[in-house]
Order: C-alpha cells, then structure tokens, then sequence
C-alpha cells in the first residue's frame, strides 16, 4: 500500500486555477502508485464525478473535497469524511453560492461551522492559505478563529507544503511549531495544480487571466518553479523526511474519509397519491385507464406487453418517476402547452398510455428493453419537447415552484476554451497585441478548421510568424489549454429533482439566467451518478405548430394533429420533391439531398428519413447501401441471417440504436444489463474509451460464437459509427411525427403554417427572409408591417396572404409596439399627427416605422413618411391638427431603393428578390429553377444570396453553400482544397457567383463548383445561417 | 478667400513615405486602435478590387486574396499632420487643423495673384516629403474644402454651384444621425440638399440642418478655429519589422533630419544635441546624444553627424522603435541654468557617458534596476537620463514578511565562480576545483527557481546550501548544467 495520500489537488475545474484535467490527475496518480486521491476544487465539487468515474476504472479510492474561499480571499481545503459530511458539503456550498453573484461566494466561518460535521479541513496552502501572506505574529488567532469552524479532535489540521522554495523549511518548522502549541496535528500535502510539471505554464497563464495582467507584468504573481505537480509517493517522503508523522497523517486522514460517490444517497421524488394507493397501484391504475383512451379496445397483445412493462417499473420502483414525469405531462396539457415525449421513452406502452408520448411502441413494434430492463443500472431516460420560448419557460420555473430552490436544478453545460477563445485569452496572457488576436478571431470565425489548416498556418495568417519569439509558447499553450473547462453554463433542458434537498446531493449554484438554478454538474455526470434527469427541451416548431394550430381554430377551421391522415399524399409528395423549407428536420441541405431518392411514402419511411441523416449512419456508410437496396440498385443483405427479423424494416442496414442492441443480444450473447451497457456507451459521447471496451467484449464473444471475421468487422464497424451519434427508433418516430406534421402544415395550412414560423424566429435551418421566399413561390402574398393593421406578430389576412407583424421592425422595443396597440385599440389613429401625438415613439422609431412602410398608410409612401415624421412637432393643444399640406420636395424612393430600405428596416423584402434586380445584367446566370432542366456533367454558372454555408464534420473537408435567387436555391459543393484556397470569399461575401459543374442524379441537383467570385452589385442581404 | 490643403489617404501616405520603395499592388490600412479591426483606407489597386472602407480583414481578404494589411502608424501620420501644418503656415498663420490630413487656411487680405503660385509651391514641397496634396480654394473654408475632391492639384473655384451635384454628402462633415437622416429623403449630394427649401430644413433639422445648408449654399463663412502649433523638434516610430542594419536605421533618420530640418528652418531654430533613442527587441533602450560641433539647421550637415556617430554602432539586439529629438538654440551657444546644482553640463555628462558606453560596450553602462521576477539578481539596466527622470519608479520588495529568508549574511562572489561539483544520488558530494575544492558533508536544497518559459531562453536555477569538511558554508547553484559558488555565509 502507498504511504502516502495527496488530499489537497486543484484540477481544472477549479476553473483559472488548476490545469489538468480529473481523469489526467487519477490516471497520472496510478502511474504514481497512489490508491486513493483527494479532488478539492475550488468553491465546488466540479469535477468529481470524472474524478470518481476515473477512480473506479483505475481501481481507486476518489476522495471528495473543495477548496472553500473564506472571506478575506484565502482559501481552506475540505474533505468529505462520511455522507453526512458531502451533504453538508453541498449545502455549505449551495448556501454561499446561490446568496453570492456568480463567481463570487466567500465562505462565511460562521456558516461553515453550522455545516462542519463530517468534514477534515486543512489550514490551506503556502499561497493562498489561512496563513498565507500573514506575519507569523498573527497565525495562531487565524488557527483559533478557523478552528471554532472546525472544533472536533482529528476535523482541522496543519497543512505543511515543501515546494523547494527557499524559505520553505523554516514555515515547515514555524507551522509544525505552531500545531505543537494548540494541540493540532500536521499533514503534508503538495497543494497539486496540475498532474505533471509542463503544465506548470497553463498555470501560470491561468494565474494572468485570474489577475487580469499578462506574462511580462506579472513578476511574483507567478509561479517560482514548477513543483506544484503530483509527486509520487516516494518523492514526498524524501521531501517531508524531517517530518515522517506529516506524511503519516496523509494516510491516517484517508482512512477516515470513507464516503465516496457511488453511496451518494440521492432518492428520486415520491408522489404524493391519493389515500389508500401506493405509487405502483396508482401508475397501474391511470396505465389502464389511458390505455383504453389510447387504444380502444386492448388486445391480449397489448395486455401482455402493459403487464410487463408494470412489472418491471414496479421491480425496479421507478413508478415514482413516471408519476412525476406525467404530472409534468399533466401540468402542460392543462395549461395548454403543447408536449410530446421524445427518446427512448417512445418504446414504452405505459409511456403512450399516460400519454407521455405520441408513438404506439406495440403498434410500431418498438423494443421496450431499449428504454427499460431489469439489468438496467440507472434511469430511464423520458425527454419531452416543449414548445420554445415562454411556454417551456413556464413548465421549468413550475418544477422549481414543486420542488423549491434547493430542490431542482437545471444540468450543467461546461464551456470549454476553443480555438478563438483559446488563442484570444493566450494572446493576451503572451501580450501579444489585441488587434492580432483579433485578427485571428476574425479570419477564423467559424472556428479552428485544424481538420484543414495547421495551427502555424492559422497564426501566420493573423500577423503572428512561426519566427515570433513567442510563437512557440502560443502554439504549445493552444494545444495545452484547447479542451479545458473554461467556465460554466447550464445546459439546454437537463433539470434534475430529488427526494428531499437536491443541495445535498450536488451543490447548486445561481445561472446567468435570472430564475434559474444549475447543478455543478453536467447530464453525463448526473447520469453515471444515477441521478435521474428529465429533459425538458424547447423545440421551435413546436411552438410554430401550436401557434399554426391555434391559428387554424382562429380561421374556422381546427386542425387536430392527432387526428390528421397520416396517408396524406399531398404531404409525401411535398417530401419527395424536397420541397421541404421550413418543415421539422427533414428541411436541411442533406435531407433535401436525400428526399428524392428515398421518396418516402409512409410514415415509417419518414422516420427513416430522419434517421439516416446523421453523423452516425453517415460516417458509417450507411447511407448509399440503404438507399441503393431502396432503390433495387443493390442486393438486401442482413449481414447475417439471425439478424433478418431485427434488420427487415430498414432493408439490412442497422439504422437505429435498439438495432446495435439486438444485433449485440443475438450476435453476442449479451444480456439485457449488457445491451444496457452498450447503449450508455453508445450514448456516452466524452469518452469513447466505454464503447471501444464494449466493442471488444463483443468481438470476444463473436469469436467464441465462430462469427466469421467478415461478420464481425461489419457489426463492429456499424457500433463503432452509431458512437458518433445515431437516433435511437423510437426517437426518429417521435421526430417523424412532428415532420410529417409540419409538412402536413404546410401543405393544406400554408399561410398559417408561415405566420407561426415567423412568429417563432429564431429557428430552423433557413431565415426568415428564405421563408418568405419559399412561401411567395407557393404564391402566398406578404404585405409590410403596417401600424393601422399590423399586430405585434405576423398575422393570417386570407388563406393565401399574411401581414408581418410589427415586431419585424427593427430597433424598436416590444413594449413601445404593446402600448401603441393598446392607443389604437381605444381609438382608431385618423391621421400622422394624431397617431405622434397620441403614441410614444421617438424621432428616430418614427423614422424606422417609415422606413419599413408602416406608416404608408398616412403619407403615401416611405420617403414622405419620413419627410413628415422628421418634422420637429411642438407640444401644443393643436398639435394633433394636420397641417396644411405642403408639396413633397423629395422624390419617392426607386424599387431598389424599397428593397434596401425592407432590408435595413426589417432584414428582410415582402417584394421582389433582390437578384431579380439584376437579372438582366448577368445573362450567363442560370437560375435556380431551371438547373432541374440541365443535363448532368454540364457546366453551369449559378449566383445568389448565400443563405446557408454549412462544413459538416461528416463531410471531410467538402463546403456545401445554398444561393437563393428569385426562383428558388441552387446547391453547390465545393471541393476541401477548393474550399481552403477560397476560404475567406466564400464565408464572407454575402452574394456569390459560382461556375461548376452540374450533377443531376435522381432528382437531386448540385454544381459542383470550380470557379467562384463576388457578385459585386451592391444588393442587399439578409444574413445567412451559417453552420459546422 | 479660403484654402484646404488635403493629403487623401493620409495613413497610407504616412505608411508610404516611411518605404524605401513604394509598394506595389493592393493595399489597405487597417485601423486596430478600436475592439475591432477595419480596414480605414484603401489604395486604388484594392479599391479596384472592391476593398471597400469599413470591412473588417477577413472580408478585405475575401475580396483580395493577395491584399497586403498594414497597421496604421500613428506616429507616422502625427508627423506627416505635423509637416502638414508647418507648411500651410508658410501660406498664411491663420490655419485650422480641420480633419484628419486636412487644414484650411484664410487666405483673407492675401493677394490673390500669389495665392495659387503659393499654393503650387507647397504642393511641390510636400512632393519632397513625399506626400502628395491637393489644394482647393473657394470663397469659403467648406467650398475650398469641396473644391479640393477635385483639385490637380489645386483648383481656384469662384462659383461652387456647378460642382455641387459631385459633391457627395459624405463629405459634409456632418454627423452620422443627421447624413442617415438625409439620405433616409434620399438626398445623397450637396445640390440636392441645396434644392430643399430652407425653412422646411430648419422646421425638420433644426439649427444643425441649417448650419448644413448655409454652408452648402456658401451663405456665410464659417469662424475657423485657429490652431497654433509650437516647435517639438522630436521624431519617433515604432517598427513594423525589426532594423538589423545601420544602414536601414539611417534610412529612418535621414527622413526623421529631413522633416526636423523643416521645423528648424521653420522654427528659426538650430539644433545643438542630437538624441537618438533606440528601442530594442529585448524591450530596452539604447540611447545616443550626440553633441553638433556648431548648431545647425542644415540636414545634410545633421545627418552627416549622425552617420559619424553611429558608424561604430552595434545593439544587442535588434531596434524595433527609433527616436530622434533635437535640442536647440536660438544662437551658438547655450547658457547654463544659473541654480542647477544637478549638472552643470548636460551634453558634457551625455557625451561622456557616451564614450563610456562605446569603451564598455552598450548594456554595460547606465543605471541597474531590479526586475519583478524570481529570478535572481536580476536586473535590467536603464538609460541615466530615465533613471533621473523617474527616481521614484522603484520596486519595492513585496515578499511574505513571514516566509522570508533570515540566516547568516551571505558575502557574494561578483560574478559567482565557477566550479565542478561532484553529484550522487541527486545531491552534490564534493566541490572538485578551485580555491574551495573539498567534500561538503552537509547540505541542504535544492531550492528551485524557474521562469520566463514563453522565452525563447527560459531558465532554471537549483540553489543548494553547503558545508565543506574543512569549514564553511557556502551557496552553490547549477544552472544549464553548470555549477557556480554564489557566496559565503558568515
């Protein structure tokens, strides 16, 4: 056994501090010799779970612990002892946190001692300790003050630190001294900031970002030397030679910290049932009732698979759970917001009976051991997705309500540091001058592209030459700090709740986000420590169909989603002809690609659809054998015939995640804990290390079947690529249903399937100035904001003619807009005057109104309105009389000038394409529209508003850029050394011509481009969506 | 009568004059002085490349692969702002700095028959300087302004009325709320704003709009607001690649004599110390004051005295900043200051430091400051005219009264010897060479220091404690595998 411990480590999640990682930490601690290490970071338990998580592969003991900062800045480290201790950790941490802005809690003594019980502390260290920067005059009332926190025998000790400073043995004397004389024993302790001693540098750097200075200025702030790492044990006993009871006490202190994570004692919510019921009666009782809604008539088959599921929820007493999760469900439906289950959740019977999901798993023939099974070691997942905006909002702060502060919390999002961020806070800390960093920020907007250009490259490109005698520094630092957590946020929709106080089971802290609180921890640590997370996730067409549905009633005609025909062939059609703008994911470049050659014409084909464009199925090459066995163009093949019934439906080719698990259970032999194991490595995107030993353990077991090699290289290969993000079935057919509804929406509802997109902006993968686009070439009409009609959103006028809303203009505040509709409301405005007179607009929101043509209902046209409305009115009794009318001096603006003006006031035109504009004067151009009528391998030259640049990791280097003319978009594809050597012109100008060559396969039309410049005609644009 | 003189594209001019050959293809200037980097001026070959104003690089690039971004120099275009006020003073004293390489000048109670041979003459002088102008006169300071767009190089405009249609609105000086304004009516060009009515103008703009129109309309010349400017005689830039080369460093000063000549000559002024400050790589500074034998205006002269005095010249490192600053006087000599009792001789005590800086070698002379750093002893030396001028900038040790060192005094070695040690286990066993060679039976450390790794030379130093068995107690320390003696304790 080692005979040393090292109970005071800052990693890297004590954010500006520490610079390694805590899984580098404990890996570098094994190669040490060390059986167990302490974690402290500073102010929270950050990093524990990866701690532990390492810990446990490498067969250690993770101790628990932080650093808390007191309130004159300095620092005590902390270890939990028992679970009485880690609780009162979190609620010690919790308490000062959520009381304290963001990143700034200190630790009250007072408060610590209320929480002290089942906690060690140590005095801290050289540099930021109790003693720290104090004469020796005035340590023991520091040691007396910290110990009235801390009052038991054996709870605080003296922290010695021999960091081969000069100076050091006489502190390590002075404080052994000063332990002798109030009866407190030594430890010794390294005080770690990173795992080996290069990292020293991060360190260092973190110290100049923490201070707010730079490497030249920094002087003493900076570390003496670089002993600050994680020493062996060995190596610590030399140093600590005159002081062998200081090491002792490492290992005496060990011994005594016996709690570690995997016993954190967290319990989900019980439900409060009625009298007389118990959670599994009550759950059993609203299954039956919901299913007999949903189904009708309940067949033997339905019976057996309800049984079933009941007895394993009830076994494995997560009936709580589904109770809470349909309570949530319940809350929304009540409060008329619209939810649907999404994920693994699908494949559950009990899940659609309660109404959770929308998805029939028995009638889609769903495998229900992929949501649930009894080797199942955590929690089911059940997401539901919400309608974006205030609507989810008021389901999250509802939880809160139920649950309290200290009871739910959002997951975190840990915000590592990037390219740009990297190098802009490197370069800072190098002093480097600010306008270099930005011109690398700058050049490199979309990120790092290290697939494609060498960092060097990057750096010569922004001012800095491999020649620079701090280029070194910056190229090392950059790979260094790349991937350490930089600070941290909350994540999208992850909330956890608890049984009792969540505080006590991982301190809380306040978000950014007024009203919200998050975890310390994020989804995948919340998970591995079995903590059960519901998601509760904004979908923006969610909102756009409910307001799209709404609006339907509005109109006189309801749409009931649940009730539309699912065998629609208007809305397949739609599909086949990619014609599909604006729907719910089947409306990106690669979808659209991909429509026409699968041709959907079912529902499931749909969910197919949704499935098969993503990294997974990509990467892995799944895509064209799919489509060529689709096509008859390639034989089916199961890979091998025992697979036949799990891979029939997507003709052989694993598509889906309960696939790889079945292929896995039949292939393999793997149980149900196993496959359970499999797809939490699946799932586990930080660390493929997980799924590589599953796909080993699987190999094993293939070649002990006598699988032939072939075989197994093929499954292997499909896990391998489902690691890089595959939908699970069940998720593909609950997005399915909301893309064929969506489309459905916009096939037989289209004014009200635009108004509600626009009234839901931002979202999806187009602008709303393509929206429009696309919904005027299905000859819908848009008419300008307009203060006499316009409400505040877009709204439906007849079934083919919408009017934006008011909330278009930009640079006006909603609320002026709120209070105006209120005015008018109350009395008609007859007159510009009256309408100044009586409304709150500003001189420069007036001129915005006019710009947009809202006002052209009083003065005619724009620049009349804008002649008007510049008039400097006094305040008098007839201010709200009209003038005598005087001649405009001033001419009406031209078409294109209408055009500019749309833009610069709404960011986008009601009129005409600005490319229409200029047709005439590019005559070689082809438009959009008619590439359907080229012949493939024809060269042709496209140009237009660049409305989507998109460099998918999938797509190794290949630029896919979508141009919208006044016809329609025209996809094109540039090549990666293509795209490399014209990086700059095609992420920047907003208007491209590109010549190239036309590939016309299948319906599915690209050019391929060989030739691209600027189209400088000076138009104006809208922004484009721009995506990795 | 009034005259604008305008140097266009000013920072690129500034930029230009500071080449030995002008550059070539498409070039843009990007102001970084602000969060974000823009491109502030454009040559013609990028304009012609649609390199517009305002862009930020990445979208210059994007318009102009081969683009060459330059930084502007700020003290470059000070200097040229500078030369440029001295010469409009030779036109007349009444001038206003009115924009950014723009100044204007009342030419009122100037004959006019003189006026445009004059404006021909600055021109040409600013040739030599190698800017080039361009002069407009008008009845008043905006219309000369305006006329000056059109100048080759100067043009005498008596009636704008027929230029005002090329007058872009841009031009006007007005702020950006009320052009956005106007060009919001649709009026993009000083006819235009001519042909609105005034009264509608002064009911919509108020008194701004009809400031606006009247200068339009040339209805009453506006007040210049006079700019005086005082002799400074002292040139200095930083280096946008670093000088390794006296003669590139000449190159510098003989446009740095050729334009405080100028203000000499200006100034009726005659130069009798010539400080030269060089700024190098290693962030120090190298200086030279150089005394002229007899004072002088006379650039030819001052620079061949310089060329003397720097011929022997040798830097440490290489310049990336250079200074040149001028004392002068009114007559041939200099009368010394009555009560100074601090030097009685200024360019004596510089000259003699001087020679001793050229005997001792640069660095070695001057005044040693400590450095903020662990390392010890470490120190950087500074010129002695900074180390008089700010005496208080000291550092003052801020260590931890607690933690810090208290023993035996230690006498020092200056410099520490160097040794051979003999090493096992980690430890030194014996010192093997010297006057001090003998084993050491007792010894503690190492004590670690190291710093400055995002050098290219970092360093690292292990410092031991040591007693030899024939008595003492010594420091020893290693660095770069070499050991040195740094002291005696006792």
């Amino acid at each position: 056994m080692a005979d040393y411990t090292e109970l005071h480590v800052n990693s890297a999640f004590s954010f500006l501090r520490g610079s390694s990682m805590p899984k580098a930490l404990m890996e570098r601690a094994a190669d040490l010799g060390y059986e167990r290490l302490a974690l402290t970071d500073r102010d929270g338990v950050y990093g524990a779970p990866r701690f532990n998580q390492e810990a446990q592969v490498k067969g250690m003991h993770a101790i628990v612990g932080a650093e808390l900062t007191l309130a004159d800045g300095r620092a005590v480290p902390v270890l939990a002892a028992s679970l009485i201790g880690y609780q009162n950790l979190c609620r010690l941490i919790t308490n000062t946190q959520i009381s304290a802005p963001k990143g700034e809690a200190r630790f009250d003594l007072d408060a610590i001692a209320e929480y002290s019980q089942g906690l060690i502390a140590l005095t801290g260290d050289a540099f930021e300790g109790v003693f720290s920067n104090r004469p020796r005059s005035q340590w023991s009332k520091h040691l007396i003050d910290l110990r009235r926190a801390f009052p038991e025998d054996g709870q605080l000790y003296i922290e010695l630190n021999h960091h081969c400073r000069r100076g050091d043995l006489q502190r390590l004397a002075a404080l052994t001294a000063l332990g002798r004389t109030h009866h407190l024993p030594i430890v010794a302790t390294n005080a770690v900031r990173y795992a080996t001693a290069p990292e020293r540098a991060v360190s260092d750097v973190f110290t100049c970002l923490r201070h707010h200075t730079h490497l030249d200025e920094a002087g003493r702030l900076l570390s003496q030397n670089t002993e600050r790492h994680l020493k062996s044990p060995e190596a610590m006993k030399s140093l600590f030679r005159d002081y062998p009871e200081a090491i002792q006490n490492t290992q005496h202190i060990a011994d005594q910290l016996a709690f570690s994570l995997e016993n954190l004692g967290y319990e989900f919510p019980r439900y409060k049932v009625p009298a007389g019921e118990s959670m599994d009666s009550f759950l059993r009782k609203l299954t039956w009732f919901g299913a007999e809604q949903r189904y009708g008539s309940l067949t033997k088959k339905i019976r057996h698979q309800l049984e079933h599921e009941l007895g394993i929820i009830s076994r494995l007493k997560f009936s709580g759970y589904f109770l809470i999760v349909w309570d949530i469900v319940n809350f929304c439906r009540e409060d008329g917001i619209m939810v649907q289950g999404r994920g693994s959740a699908a494949n559950s019977a009990v899940c659609y009976s309660l109404g959770i999901t929308a998805v029939d798993p028995i009638g889609s023939r769903l495998l229900f051991e992929r949501f649930l099974s009894e080797g199942r070691s955590g929690w089911p997942d059940i997401d539901l997705d919400l309608p974006s905006g205030n609507r989810r909002e008021r389901v999250i702060q509802e939880v809160y309500r139920r649950y309290g502060k200290h009871g739910a919390a959002m997951t975190a999002n840990v915000i590592t540091y990037q390219g740009r961020s990297a190098i802009r806070e490197i370069g800072k800390v190098l002093n480097f001058p600010t306008a270099l960093t930005n011109r690398f920020s700058n050049l490199y907007p979309h990120g790092d592209y290290k697939e494609t250009i060498q960092l060097a490259k990057q750096l010569k490109d922004s001012g800095i030459e491999a020649s620079h005698p701090r280029a070194p520094a910056l190229a090392g630092l950059y790979n260094r700090i790349h991937g350490l957590p930089r600070h941290l946020g909350q994540h999208s929709g992850g909330m956890i709740v608890c049984e009792g106080a969540l505080s006590k089971v991982v301190p809380l802290e306040n978000a950014s986000m007024p009203g919200r609180v998050v975890a310390q921890w994020d989804k995948d640590d919340c998970e591995a420590l079995g903590i059960v997370k519901v998601d509760l996730l904004g979908l923006g067409m969610m909102a756009a169909m409910q307001d799209a549905i709404q609006m339907t009633a509005e109109r006189g005609h309801p749409v009931d989603l649940a009730r539309i025909p699912k065998d629609d062939a208007a809305t397949f059609k739609c599909m086949q002809e990619a014609d599909t703008i604006g729907v719910f994911q089947i409306e990106s470049r690669a979808q659209q690609a991909t429509l026409p050659r699968l041709k959907p014409a079912c529902f499931y084909d749909v969910a197919i659809e949704v499935a098969i464009i993503r990294p997974g199925p990509i990467q892995g090459d799944l895509v064209h054998p799919y489509l060529a066995r689709r096509q008859g163009r390639a034989p089916i093949d199961y890979i091998d015939d025992r697979l036949k019934p799990v891979l029939e439906r997507t003709l052989g080719v694993p598509l889906y995640q309960e696939q790889m698990l079945q292929i896995a259970m039949i292939m393999a032999d793997f149980s149900a804990a196993e496959a359970d194991e499999l797809r939490r490595a699946l799932n586990f995107t930080r660390d493929h290390e997980r799924l590589k030993k599953m796909q080993v353990k699987m190999k094993k077991a293939m070649d002990k079947k006598g699988i032939e090699a072939a075989k197994i290289e093929m499954i292997l290969k499909a896990t391998g690529s489902f690691a890089l993000y595959g939908f699970p079935e069940s998720h593909a057919i609950s997005f399915a249903l909301l893309a064929y509804g969506s489309t459905f929406l916009k096939v037989h509802y289209p004014a009200e399937f635009y108004c509600s997109l626009l009234n839901n902006q931002p979202m999806g993968f187009y602008s709303p100035a393509t929206l429009i686009q696309d919904a005027k070439r299905r000859h819908l009409r848009f008419k300008a904001p307009c203060i006499l009609n316009s409400e505040f959103d877009c709204t439906v006028i007849d079934d083919l003619t919408i009017r934006l809303g008011l909330r278009w203009v930009k640079g006006i505040a909603a609320q002026k807009h709120h209070q105006m509709l209120t005015q008018r409301n109350q009395c008609a405005f007859k007159t510009l005057n009256q309408f100044r007179a009586e409304t709150n607009y500003n001189a420069d929101e007036l001129r915005k109104l006019s710009l947009s043509g809202a006002l052209n209902h009083f003065s005619g046209d724009r620049r009349s309105a804008l002649w008007e409305v510049s008039e400097i009115r006094e305040d008098d009794l007839f201010a709200t009389i009209d003038s005598e009318a005087i001649d405009q001096p001033i001419e009406s603006m031209s078409h294109i000038e209408r055009i500019q003006a749309d833009y610069e006031a709404i960011g986008l035109t009601v009129g005409a394409h600005p490319m229409r504009q200029i047709r005439r004067q590019h005559p070689d151009l082809w438009r959009a529209a008619d590439l359907k009528n080229g012949r493939n391998g024809q060269r042709v030259i496209v140009a237009g508003a660049v409305i989507c640049r998109q460099r998918p990791g999938t797509a190794k280097g290949f630029f896919f850029i979508s141009l919208e003319d006044e016809t329609g978009i025209a996809n094109t594809v540039l090549r990666p050394d293509f795209y490399i050597k014209n990086r700059l012109l095609v992420s920047q100008e907003a208007f491209l011509r590109i010549e190239g060559i036309l590939q016309h396969r299948d319906n599915v039309i690209h050019v391929m481009a060989e030739k691209v410049s600027a189209l400088n005609d000076q138009l104006p644009a809208g922004a484009s969506h721009d995506f990795r | 009568m009034y005259a604008v003189i305008e140097i266009p594209i000013m920072a690129l001019q500034a930029l230009y004059r500071l080449k030995r050959k002008r550059p070539n293809g498409p070039i843009a200037i990007l102001d970084e002085t602000g969060q974000r980097s823009i491109v502030c001026e454009v040559n013609h070959v990028a304009q012609g490349e649609n390199v517009e104003v305002g862009m930020c690089p990445a979208q210059a690039l994007a318009r102009c692969g081969t683009l060459q971004l330059l930084a502007r120099s700020l003290e470059a275009e000070s200097t040229v702002e500078r030369l440029l006020l001295l010469l409009a003073k030779t036109f007349s004293p009444r001038i206003e700095q009115t924009a950014f390489g723009i100044v204007t000048v009342d030419l009122r109670g100037i004959r006019m028959n003189t006026v445009e041979a004059s404006a021909d003459a600055l021109v040409d002088r600013l040739k030599e300087l190698r800017l080039h102008a361009r002069i407009g006169i008008s009845d008043t300071p905006e219309h000369a302004r305006w006329s000056a767009l059109f100048a080759k190089p100067v043009l005498y405009v008596r009636r704008l009325e027929n230029f005002l249609k090329r007058v872009p609105l841009a031009v006007s000086g007005a702020n950006e709320d009320l052009l956005d304004i106007l060009q919001g009516w649709g009026i993009h060009d000083m006819a235009a704003l001519h042909d609105l009515p005034r009264e509608e103008i002064g009911n919509r703009l108020g008194q701004r709009g009809l400031t606006l129109w009247d200068a339009v309309a040339g209805r009453q010349p506006r007040l210049l607001h006079l700019t005086e400017t005082k002799p400074q005689f002292r040139r200095s830039l930083e280096l946008e690649h670093r000088v390794e080369s006296l003669d590139a460093l000449l190159f510098i000063l003989k446009r740095f004599v050729d334009e405080l000549a100028l203000e000499l000559e200006l100034a009726q002024s005659a130069a009798y110390i010539l400080k030269v400050c060089l700024k190098l790589d290693n962030k120090t500074y190298d200086t030279k004051n150089i005394e002229v034998p007899e004072p002088s205006s006379r650039p030819r002269t001052l620079l061949r005295i310089l060329e003397t005095a720097l011929g022997g010249l040798q830097t440490k490192d290489a310049i990336i900043g250079v200074q040149l600053h001028f004392e002068t006087t009114e007559a041939h000599g200099k009368q010394g200051d009555l009560f100074s009792v601090a030097m009685e001789d200024p360019a004596a005590f510089a000259e003699t430091a001087d020679r001793i800086a050229t005997i001792v070698g640069p660095k070695q002379s001057g005044s040693p400051r400590l450095r903020d750093t662990w390392q010890p002893d470490a120190f950087h030396m500074v010129t002695l005219e900074s180390e008089l001028e700010a005496r208080a900038d000291r550092i003052e040790d801020t260590s931890d009264t607690a933690d810090s060192h208290r023993g035996l005094p230690l006498s020092r070695f200056r410099p520490p010897l160097a040794i051979k040690v003999g090493v096992e286990q980690n430890e030194p066993v014996r010192i093997d060479s010297g006057e001090y060679a003998g084993t050491i039976c007792a010894v503690t450390g190492p004590w670690i220091l190291s710093g400055e790794w995002w050098e290219p030379s970092p360093w690292t130093r292990e410092e031991w404690d040591i007693e030899l068995d024939k008595g003492g107690v010594f420091r020893i320390f290693r660095q770069r595998s070499y050991w040195y003696l740094e002291g005696i304790y006792g």
